[in-house]
């Protein structure tokens, strides 16, 4: 048994994929927005078997750690708001782009001039982005729920490439979580996901790509081209189509950026040492 | 007048040298190493190519100490994408702690020329007393040098750790917790 759980596959796919079906299971009755929380139990389950929770001293992984389970928190606050939620897109990007800083500031700090704003802007500019872009699409939980799964297996490979496994781990981790979900919104009509999913979806991707590009070598070209996902995955949306069409014709169009992020890091850095 | 006096027999009368003498670590005679078990198959090797550093040597008192610094980059396996991955937060995290540190605490110079150094060990931010076993200690003359001015002192030292306890916990048990550390140590006297 624990030879089985050390496996990182198991630890990044199947571990966290079984621990997302039982909580959407457990969460759908909830109601609500609860099903997106399933996300986060899978994440924490592949932290657990690969890393275990620790938080002293703070270094990047453990920052993505905890900010991915903050935000995991604030969504289900931001999910029990009973009003109109149109500040939010803004409010989490603004969110997102100090939780990204706050994980680049060793590298920031050491930096002058250009290189500087380049860093902080860029970093900002990518985790705000990606975590508002997927908050905005609460309207189409289809395409939500495609997004987070391209995103996160887009920036898993991607990071595993970029000589960084742990960090393509659980990036393969909340693309698996996010998996789960996706076969539930195939299944069942009435499945609501809100920012219990988009914002540890959105933010963990995110620092995972951010970190693997600072602190590993994850060309940053690759995540221009995983910014794209949330777009992508809305690009072939017509209302008119079936329900299940409409959530496959999302996933494939988020997949091409995500698989195209991984080509070029590919190109860039070869296959991972094994 | 009569101070004056007394400061200058001071200085004129050599007085005998009971201090430690201090050495620079020759980075060129240095390279700390490490050896690993790779996936239950076989034994990986590695080296650091940059260390600097000082130690000082108090041969009356049979004691010292010593201060290692080494460039965490410059970690060299001989294939690069398995270097690029030690540096990355899944091992070594160089970025964030560009140095691994032993200072030590206490040192003990034995007759037989062996030693024990206690001391603290830093890798990736955490730091853990590490006890080194000094095989063999050899100080004098470099007879490279041709004026016969160079003096050094060389060391080799070695000791086990187990990596998690600095929390590098990446693909535990597959790759080994425990790794066998030599420092094989060259310094001038100052």
């Amino acid at each position: 048994m624990q030879a089985w759980l050390a496996n990182p596959a198991v630890q990044a796919g199947i571990a966290p994929f079984i621990a997302a079906v039982v909580s959407v299971a457990l969460l759908k009755r909830a109601g609500g927005y609860w099903a997106g929380a399933a996300v986060t139990a899978g994440f924490a389950v592949a932290v657990y078997l690969s890393t275990g929770f620790q938080f002293q001293p703070w270094t990047s992984t453990r920052k993505i750690v905890a900010l991915t389970l903050g935000a995991a928190a604030l969504g289900v606050l931001f999910d029990l708001y009973p009003y109109s939620r149109r500040w939010l897109p803004p409010l989490v990007f603004a969110l997102g782009a100090a939780a990204v800083l706050w994980l680049v500031w060793p590298v920031l700090s050491r930096r002058e001039g250009l290189d500087y704003w380049l860093l902080a802007a860029g970093a900002a500019l990518y985790a705000g982005w990606c975590v508002a872009a997927l908050e905005s699409l609460r309207a189409k939980p289809q395409a939500m729920v495609s997004a987070a799964l391209a995103l996160g297996f887009g920036t898993g490979i991607s990071a595993l490439l970029g000589a960084s496994a742990l960090l393509g781990q659980w990036g393969i981790a909340l693309g698996a979580s996010v998996s789960a979900l996706w076969l539930f919104t195939v299944f069942m009509r009435k499945l609501a996901l809100g920012s219990q999913l988009a914002l540890p979806a959105g933010l963990g991707a995110a620092l995972i790509g951010c970190a693997a590009c600072v602190y590993a070598k994850l060309p940053w070209y690759s995540l221009a081209i995983l910014a794209t996902v949330p777009l992508s995955a809305q690009l072939f949306w017509w209302p008119r189509l079936p329900r299940l069409a409409q959530i496959v014709i999302s996933l494939f169009a988020a997949l091409v950026p995500a698989a195209l992020a991984a080509w070029f890091t590919f190109k860039e850095t070869g296959a991972p040492p094994l | 007048m009569k101070k004056m006096l007394i400061v200058a027999i001071f200085a004129a009368v050599p007085l005998p040298v009971f201090a430690a003498e201090s050495f620079t670590i020759d980075p060129m005679h240095t390279y700390p190493h490490f050896s690993i078990n790779h996936l239950g198959f076989s034994t990986m090797h590695g080296r650091f190519g940059k260390t600097t550093g000082t130690l000082t040597v108090d041969a009356a008192k049979k004691t010292g100490s010593v201060e290692v610094v080494i460039d965490a980059a410059s970690v060299d396996t001989g294939f690069v994408k398995r270097d690029d991955h030690l540096r990355s937060p899944d091992f070594l995290n160089v970025v964030e702690f560009p140095e691994i540190t032993y200072k030590s605490t206490k040192v003990v110079i034995n007759d037989d020329k062996s030693a024990v150094v206690d001391g603290d060990l830093t890798i990736a931010g955490v730091t853990k007393p590490v006890r080194l076993d000094v095989k063999s200690m050899n100080c004098g003359i470099n007879p490279m040098d041709p004026k016969k001015q160079i003096y050094v002192c060389g060391f080799d030292a070695e000791t086990k750790i187990k990596r998690s306890d600095f929390g590098v916990k990446f693909a535990l048990p597959a790759v080994g917790d425990e790794m066998r550390l030599v420092f094989e140590v060259e310094a001038i006297r100052n």
